[in-house]
């Protein structure tokens, strides 16, 4: 599951993302913000847009923080733990 | 308002003195801004600085950052604020400076002699510039830009304007997420909340997650911004903010419906300042003004400005400020204008006044945008791709709609006999070469340029195809 996760949003920030780099320089440790992939602040927008859009979430203010989006992987965490918890049932 | 006077009060002000100046790192309170001066002039001193000597600052968001601009302020040096370097061809320091300083983000406060780092000018021609000069480049590190000159006294005056508009006080909290190397952060900003001894908090690069971050725990009151920073906001703000007394944006038109729903989440707050690296601050409505007046309009020019539009309705905007410009230098330090005192001032911005005299600004007159607050000539942009190999002929032309930098604009170029390219490729090659606010939003290639009997490129054909590309 989050290897799954893992792929598709180094693909969405390859193809989707306007900061012109392929997929291979895309790695799932790379910091998303500072050195690394070092994405602007209008990037950093797109990606939680397009992570929202593409996995059918939205992210509350607690979890737009540092440690969610250090990285591919950590980001990719935060998405399985949300559309899990999404998915609970509810009891009755 | 002398920079020296203003620093000892807020260091003694009960109100003031445990105010602080903070970047995330570190955080300095005004009592203790004095003796971080001296030092910094003293390590300036210990690097062959000397008074009189023109410098290029290229300086970030940072403690360190403030804590030489206002040295230099103090002491009266003329310095020019020097936007970072995108690729060495473009060269942002001019030959009258003696040395370039830099000064990063997150850098320690001590000793101060390490926290810049100062390069003597291997190109410095020694041509004396008049000293407590603040120098701008009218369009960031782009081209053959012109550089504007204002006088120390006359940004205070600006500063002061911007304090009586925006209530800046003592108790203000204000959180600076725009760069200070710049007109709007430094002059409107920066230097009012220094000359009430209130807090700031500046952010380097701000991103959603900083900005988030570090509002919990600075609780601002006043912020400026430009429209990216709202549109960012709008996506990160899940519950209203009651914090802000006003938030400012500028540089750039704004999309309604990002000022309605930015406006409507802080509380009806948002105000549109109209400005221009030449005059300063100019014009912004009042945080009590309606919804309409503060969406449509640029409000009352700042105390004792005055506006006219000449030739025509819309027509050109005219400003007469008294804290305006001296006049534009050359990269070599030779005077290219000098302002007359009491000369109206002509924007090159189209404006159009309503029934109540309220003035709505339209958009650029001539060949160039407002990208990121700064004002880029399209030739320029031309100019530098027409640099790439295989390149033979590049028109760009601002076209309908709004990205995220602000006006779009798009790339349209001739390739060489038997270059293979596309635009594609192209804009990818130009993101080493321009600054990203530069950065056209498209690129297409054509095989000739459409031109007009005058022999000059037909921009309208141009636009035309564009839509036609579109459909």
């Amino acid at each position: 599951m989050i290897e799954d996760t893992i792929e598709q949003l180094r693909k969405l920030v390859a193809e989707r993302l306007d900061v012109n780099r392929t997929l291979d320089e895309i790695t799932s440790d790379a910091a998303l913000l500072g050195g690394g992939l070092g994405l602007d602040s209008l990037a950093l927008v797109e990606l939680v847009s397009l992570t929202e859009e593409c996995f059918g979430i939205e992210f509350g203010e607690n979890e737009l923080n540092m440690d969610s989006f250090a990285s591919i992987r950590s980001l990719a965490t935060v998405v399985v733990e949300m559309r899990a918890r999404d998915v609970q049932p509810i009891a009755v | 308002m002398i920079v020296s006077d203003v620093l000892g009060n807020c260091a003694t002000d009960a109100k003031t003195r445990d105010n602080f100046i903070t970047d995330g790192s570190f955080t300095v309170a005004y009592h203790e801004l004095c003796a971080l001066l001296d030092e910094t002039a003293k390590a300036l001193a210990g690097h062959g600085v000397q008074p009189g000597d023109c410098l290029a600052v290229e300086c970030a968001n940072s403690v360190a950052g403030a804590l030489l601009l206002l040295t230099l302020m103090r002491d009266g040096y003329s310095f020019v604020l020097v936007p970072p370097a995108v690729n060495a061809e473009i060269k942002p320091t001019p030959l009258f400076c003696r040395f370039s300083i830099a000064v990063g983000a997150g850098v320690s406060l001590q000793p101060a002699a390490a926290f810049m780092s100062v390069t003597a000018n291997p190109e410095w021609n020694r041509k004396s510039i008049p000293s407590a000069k603040l120098l701008l480049r009218t369009s960031g590190s782009m081209g053959t830009s012109k550089i504007v000159v204002h006088g120390h006294d006359k940004l205070m005056g600006n500063a002061a304007n911007c304090v009586r508009k925006y209530g800046f006080r003592a108790e203000s909290r204000c959180v600076i997420p725009v760069p200070i190397a710049h007109m709007y952060g430094f002059g409107a900003e920066f230097l009012p909340a220094i000359q009430v001894g209130a807090s700031i908090d500046l952010q380097d690069k701000t991103n959603i997650i900083k900005y988030l971050d570090r509002e919990k725990r600075f609780q601002p009151t006043i912020a400026f911004v430009t429209p990216a920073i709202c549109e960012m906001l709008l996506k990160a703000y899940k519950s209203p903010r009651t914090n802000y007394e006003v938030i400012v944006t500028s540089g750039q038109r704004i999309s309604e419906d990002v000022f309605a729903a930015f406006d409507e989440r802080i509380g009806g707050r948002l105000i549109n300042q109209y400005g221009s690296t030449e005059m300063g601050a100019t014009s912004a409505c009042d945080p009590g003004d309606s919804f309409e007046m503060r969406s449509q309009t640029i409000g009352k020019p700042m105390h004792d400005v005055q506006l006219r539009i000449t030739d025509g309705d819309p027509g050109e905007l005219n400003v007469l400020h008294p804290f305006g410009y001296d006049g534009y230098l050359d990269d070599a330090g030779e005077w290219i204008h000098i302002a007359e005192p009491n000369a109206w001032y002509r924007t090159g911005d189209l404006a159009k006044a309503d029934a109540e005299g309220a003035i709505k600004v339209l958009g650029r007159a001539g060949t160039s945008v407002n990208r990121d607050g700064y004002l880029v000539l399209l030739e320029d942009i031309e100019r530098i791709i027409e640099k790439l190999p295989d390149i033979l002929q590049v028109v760009v032309t601002a076209t309908p709609g709004l990205s995220g930098h602000g006006q779009r604009i798009a790339a349209f170029c001739v390739p060489k006999a038997d270059a293979v390219l596309d635009g594609q490729q192209i804009r990818a090659r130009c993101f080493d070469l321009l600054p990203r606010y530069a950065l056209p939003d498209e690129v297409h290639v054509v095989e000739t340029m459409p031109l007009l009997a005058s022999g000059k490129v037909d921009r309208r054909t141009l636009a035309a195809e564009l839509n036609h590309m579109q459909q």
